[in-house]
Formats: C-alpha cells, structure tokens, sequence
C-alpha cells in the first residue's frame, strides 16, 4: 500500500495531528498515521491513505464504491456487513459501543479533557459522523494544531 | 493470431495471479501488505487479458479479493497472510470422496452415490490484536446417478447433486485475552465452541453449514460466521484499545 511512514519512534513530529478514521475490519483501531490534511467537508483530520482524491474522509464520500478493488472499499463493506450482521446475532447494540475517544468529543474544553468538543467535528468514527453540523468547528481547528498532541 | 501481445501481458501479471489463471489455485503465505501487489495485478487484469483461456476464476473477483482486502485491514503490514485457494471446483478426481450403489426399484435400473468434498477457500491471518484466524469455506457435494428404463424399452440417465456450504472459523487467542459469554445467543444455526488451553490461550470455533448463495453474498456470508468469534472477545469492540494519538 502506497502511504506515507511513520517518523520513529522519539524522532522529529513532521506533524502534530493523527488521522482520525477508525480502520480495521473486525479489530477496530484509530488510523496510527499523521493527517495530510482535514476532509473538506468535515474537517476531521485524515491521511493520505484516508483522504479520497476528492479532499473527502470515507464517511463524507459516501463510503466508498462497490469495486472491492478500491481502497476504500472496505470502509463502506464494514458499514453495510455491521448494519446486515446486527439483525443476524440478534443484538441491535453490538457494534454501537463507544469508547474513550468518542465520548471526548462530546465533552467542553474547559472540562479538563483532552478533547474539547469544537476540536475534532467526527471523531466518532462509524457512529456518530452524521451528528455533527459542522457549525463549531472543523478546518479552523485544523489551521491551530499543533500546541496539544497527547497520547492517550 | 499467436497471441503475442496477449502473452507478453501475462507475463508481466503477478505470479500468483499467474498461477491463479493457469491452474486455478495456488497457495502462499507472505506478509499481509504484499498481498496488496497480487490485488493490484488482479485489478489489472479486465483490461489487460482478453484471451478466453485466460479468464480468471469466477471466485477470484468476487469472494478472493475481498476476503484478502478484509483480512488486511485487521492485520500489521507484516503480519503473517496464508491463502491456499483451488478453484477448479468439485468435479476433479481428487475432490471426489467413496461412491456407493443405492437401492433402486423399477423402473430405474441403476443408482449411484458419490460424495466430494471440495476445500476451495483456506486463510490464516495473524491479527493485530495478536489473535490467529483460521477460515476455511468447504463444499460438499452429494451426487447421485440414476439409471433408468422406460416401458418403451428407452434408457435415461439422470443425475441430481446437492450441495452444501461449510464455512468454519477459528480463532486461537493470545495468553491472558479474555473470552466473556454475549448477552445474546448466536442464530440457531451457527455453533460456537469456546476451548480453554491449559497454557492460558483460549480458541473459539465457529461453524455452520450453509446454503451456496451468489457470488458477491459469499464474503459476507463467511464473514457472518468469522464476526461471531469477536462477540466472544470484549476488547474487540473497543477501538480505544489501539491508544490513538489524539490532539487538541
């Protein structure tokens, strides 16, 4: 796969952001590469690998095409196999389960958190991407990074 | 005329894909990103190959290349990926199982049993959440032959085959991963077998026998049955697990 590496561990940050698309098929993880950019819809940071040719994240472009050749094919699977898989296990709330990073993006900035709610618009990867109206936050964001990178 | 150019197309495809095309199978384990290569020739291939003999497999587009696709997404770039696929389908000699004659009455004169038993899907996949996947995808076929003769003294041949889909899942955990019980059961017809090692390990079995549905329905369909292993596994469904660098 064509993507832009890492810089080691302990050497020189060419960027402070980290893409924010959840990856993963079965065992879902935060994308652990640095964002070329912000979607230009939404605004969420994400990489090279991530951003479609259009400037789009997988949610905002609709995810993805049928073509199973496309790279982006497997986030729009994931989603369709998810909402089909639901209905088969018989358990709705399966796959609606969230976690630390997507509770931060509901909480204030002055709450003390690490993540302010104007800071990442979609940070909830597959489910709450559609919530969001944009209106708070976003590429402004985007624009200030750098003075908060933390590990969490 | 001697399919020059044709030929020189082939010869530049991926050797898996190559081998795909000439015997419809092939088997390898390499690094999960360099099956990206193999994907990548795959795609080339309608605009490329042209000659009818070189056609890929019907599975190949539709069932391979997304489970190879899916399977990367949950693996390290060097995360061990075996695929061993034979496309040749149930009818070579090797796939064929023991035959037996029926009992038959007038008007059939003859009849036949014979069973084959055709493997044409196996992956491992070594996960990120430290976890090995074993899916196999396995057909049984049951055919049967009759002969028989009409009152006009004609004789007629007739066949029936029937087939069933067995996809299994296994997946054998990492020492100290926790295997906690879903609120809700599995559908009936899927069984889950939860095996605790002594050496601290726990594998999950999944199985179930299925009806041969279209082509693009059958990733999902192994993928229903591979997804409930990962039921079984709370921190599965915690991406938070991944400690994602975050930023303000």
């Amino acid at each position: 796969m064509n993507m832009p590496p890492m810089p080691p561990q302990g050497g020189p940050v060419p960027g402070p952001v980290a893409c924010s698309v959840l990856t993963g098929f079965f065992v879902l993880r935060r994308c652990d590469r640095y964002a070329a950019g912000p979607c230009v819809r939404c605004g969420r940071p994400a990489c090279g690998h991530h951003l479609g040719p259009d400037g789009h994240c997988p949610e905002c472009s609709g995810y993805g095409s049928r073509n199973p050749y496309d790279r982006s094919w497997t986030h729009g699977y994931r989603r369709s196999h998810y909402h089909h898989t639901t209905t088969v296990y018989g358990n709705d709330g399966w796959y609606s389960s969230f976690d630390q990073y997507d509770r931060d993006s509901f909480e204030s900035s002055g709450s003390g958190g690490d993540g302010g709610a104007g800071e990442w618009a979609a940070a909830s990867g597959d489910f709450g991407g559609d919530d969001w109206d944009g209106s708070d936050s976003g590429s402004d964001d985007w624009d200030s990074g750098g003075d908060g990178l933390v590990d969490s | 005329m001697f399919w020059r150019k044709q030929r020189r197309a082939f010869e530049s495809l991926h050797p898996l894909h190559r081998q795909l095309v000439e015997e419809h199978r092939f088997s390898a384990t390499l690094p999960a990103a360099e099956w990206s290569a193999l994907v990548a020739s795959l795609a080339s291939h309608e605009g490329t190959i042209t000659r009818r003999r070189w056609r890929l497999p019907r599975h190949a587009p539709s069932v391979l290349v997304p489970m190879i696709r899916i399977l990367q997404e949950d693996m390290e770039p060097g995360g061990a990926l075996g695929v061993s696929t034979d496309l040749r389908g149930p009818n070579v000699p090797e796939k064929r199982g023991p035959s037996r004659q029926l009992n038959v009455r007038y008007p059939v004169r003859r009849g036949s049993e014979t069973l084959k038993v055709d493997p044409w899907l196996l992956l491992r996949a070594e996960l990120r959440d430290g976890s090995v996947l074993d899916v196999a995808v396995v057909e049984r076929v049951r055919e049967r032959r009759f002969t028989k003769t009409s009152r006009s003294g004609k004789t007629k041949h007739k066949s029936k085959t029937k087939t069933v889909r067995v996809v299994q899942a296994t997946r054998r955990l990492p020492k100290g991963m926790a295997v906690r019980q879903p609120a809700q059961p599995p559908p009936p017809w899927l069984a889950v077998r939860v095996q605790q090692k002594e050496n601290g390990r726990a594998v999950l079995r999944a199985s179930a026998k299925l009806h041969p549905v279209a082509d693009v329905q059958t990733p999902g369909q192994i993928l229903t049955v591979t997804g409930e292993l990962f039921r079984w596994t709370p921190a599965a469904s915690a991406p938070s697990a991944a400690s994602p660098r975050r930023t303000r």
